[in-house]
């Protein structure tokens, strides 16, 4: 039987009364790659942040390599790469400078393996410069290098390419075909099917907080053109009930 | 890595960070700058044909109060809650903490397992350290400018007579006096996310909502001037009065005590930890309670 990775049983959120999260129950199982999917406003950013344990969920349970994360523990993330939104970092800083920071919490991490990352995500040339020179796309790959700096089990993406050119998501799409085959579990949040289609093992897609459907990205095809095509209908069908 | 050693790792973080930033230079170099400048201003006016009014024993007690061993710490009295040094205090604690919701970078730390509490310790001991770097600043740009005056007087400095037992203990009474100040802006800047609104409160309590409750309490009553002591600004201005007294001499901008009789240092001092305390407690809790909205 499949290790589950992550888990989330009955996940809720509600903000100030709005359902943001409804209900959520999804595994992600070892070595997998995960699409998670789902129109603005759907609560991909609201389930993720709960997973990281930023946000504290209104009911249920997130678990992470089989523990428990909430925002009082989250030490189970320590064995977890992020890339959450548009990604902070100290602008004053080089973008070599902002990793060697993070590398204090890993003892293992050192300068070959910063110097690895940087190159693994396209920034070597650039890496010495401030952070705050970097385009949005250099600060994306920036972000990435970070998630990928401690050899995480688990990598959790939200939006990845966004602010990269095509060459850049070109990269990306090869990096996490890399990162899979070795063995690293992706859950990835995207706007961009065809993306998803071609990288992820699975998906799930969430609308206005619920999930309607998941499975294996060939399944979930049968009867449909394309990923596309599945998604538009599966959100088109609660509306029309 | 155990807590102890993920504390150990993010307070060196924090230092990291701060020691890089222009803003921590930038406070200590104007910090000096006024102190000093302040001081030697004063020095010029004694020296000015104005001054020769004053009976002679009024100004050379006025200037021995410049001159080392009783002028070296001096600079101290700007360090203090209600001074300067609580300006500086407010800016630093805010930036250290509020820019960490502007930059999202706090998201960093927080999603990579870095427990909340650790997160806010590691935070907690290098503004501390900071605080003390503020008082040394003050310190060291008085005695500087102190010495000055004394050596262009008598030719020589009175290194055998100088209070360092003094100034060690006043550097940390001047910066436990600037940390009630210091948990009260990070306090703001969590609950706020943002370093303007930290900034803004801090320099308003700092200010206005103390100096105005410091004054409508000592001109009440004598009853009501008892309770002004217990304000951070009095207890501060008690502790380093009461265990470094060369700084009651100088030219503070505090000062505000003059109705009010002060705190024993021991009870300004447990008084000051405490504000401080409950100041990060406040913090913490509302810390640990937080969504941190991407």
């Amino acid at each position: 039987m499949p290790e589950n990775v992550l888990r989330l049983s009955h996940l809720s959120k509600r903000f100030k009364g709005v359902k943001a999260v409804e209900n959520l129950t999804l595994e992600v199982q070892v070595g997998e790659c995960f699409g998670f999917l789902g129109p603005n406003g759907a609560g991909k950013t609201t389930t993720i942040s709960m997973i990281l344990g930023l946000l504290r969920p209104t009911g249920g349970r997130v678990e992470v390599f089989g523990r428990p994360v909430t925002p009082e523990d989250t030490t189970p993330l320590r064995e977890v790469g992020a890339l959450v939104g548009a990604p902070g970092f100290y602008p004053y800083l080089s973008g070599r400078a902002n990793l060697r920071l993070l590398a204090r919490l890993y003892p293992t991490v050192n300068e070959a393996r910063i110097a690895a990352v940087l190159g693994q995500v396209g920034l070597e040339a650039a890496a010495d410069r401030k952070a705050k020179t970097y385009s949005t796309g250099m600060k994306q790959r920036l972000g990435l290098a970070a998630a990928l700096l401690h050899r995480p089990r688990l990598l959790i993406l939200d939006e990845p390419t966004s602010g990269l050119d095509p060459v850049g998501m070109a990269e990306m799409r090869t990096l996490l075909r890399e990162l899979t085959a070795d063995g690293v579990t992706v859950f990835l949040s995207s706007h961009l099917l065809h993306e998803v289609e071609q990288v992820c093992d699975r998906v799930a897609v969430l609308h206005r907080g619920q999930l309607l459907a998941q499975g294996p990205v060939a399944n979930l095809l049968h009867g449909h053109q394309d990923l596309e095509a599945f998604f538009m209908a599966a959100i088109a069908a609660p509306s029309q009930q | 890595m155990t807590a102890l050693q993920t504390i150990v790792a993010l307070t060196r973080t924090e230092c990291r960070k701060l020691t890089s930033r222009a803003l921590l230079w930038a406070e200590v170099g104007i910090f000096a700058l006024i102190v000093a400048g302040l001081h030697l201003a004063l020095m010029a006016a004694l020296a000015s044909s104005r001054q020769q009014s004053l009976p002679p024993e009024a100004l050379e007690a006025l200037k021995a109060s410049l001159r080392w061993p009783q002028g070296f710490l001096g600079g101290l009295a700007f360090a203090g809650g209600s001074g300067l040094g609580g300006l500086f205090a407010v800016v630093l604690a805010a930036a250290l903490t509020g820019q960490e919701y502007t930059w999202r970078t706090v998201h960093l730390w927080l999603s990579r397992g870095v427990g909340r509490g650790a997160y806010l310790l590691g935070k907690a001991a290098v503004l501390a350290a900071a605080l003390v770097v503020l008082a040394v600043t003050a310190f060291a740009a008085g005695a500087a400018a102190t010495g000055i005056y004394t050596l262009q007087g008598s030719g020589s400095l009175p290194w055998h007579a100088l209070p360092w037992g003094k100034a060690l203990t006043g550097i940390g009474a001047a910066a436990l006096g600037l940390a009630p100040y210091a948990a009260l802006t990070v306090l703001v800047a969590i609950l706020a996310r943002s370093t303007l609104t930290a900034v803004g409160v801090g320099l308003g309590y700092n200010l206005l909502v103390e100096n105005m409750a410091a004054k409508v309490l000592l001109l009440a009553s004598p009853q009501t001037a008892r309770f002004a002591r217990y304000l951070p600004a009095m207890a501060g201005e008690s502790l380093l009065k009461g265990i470094a007294p060369g700084t009651e001499v100088s030219i503070g901008v505090s000062g505000a005590s003059g109705a009010a009789p002060l705190l024993s240092p021991g009870t300004a001092a447990l008084l000051l930890a405490a504000y401080t305390l409950a100041g990060l407690a406040l913090a913490w809790w509302a810390f640990q309670r937080q969504d941190i909205t991407a």
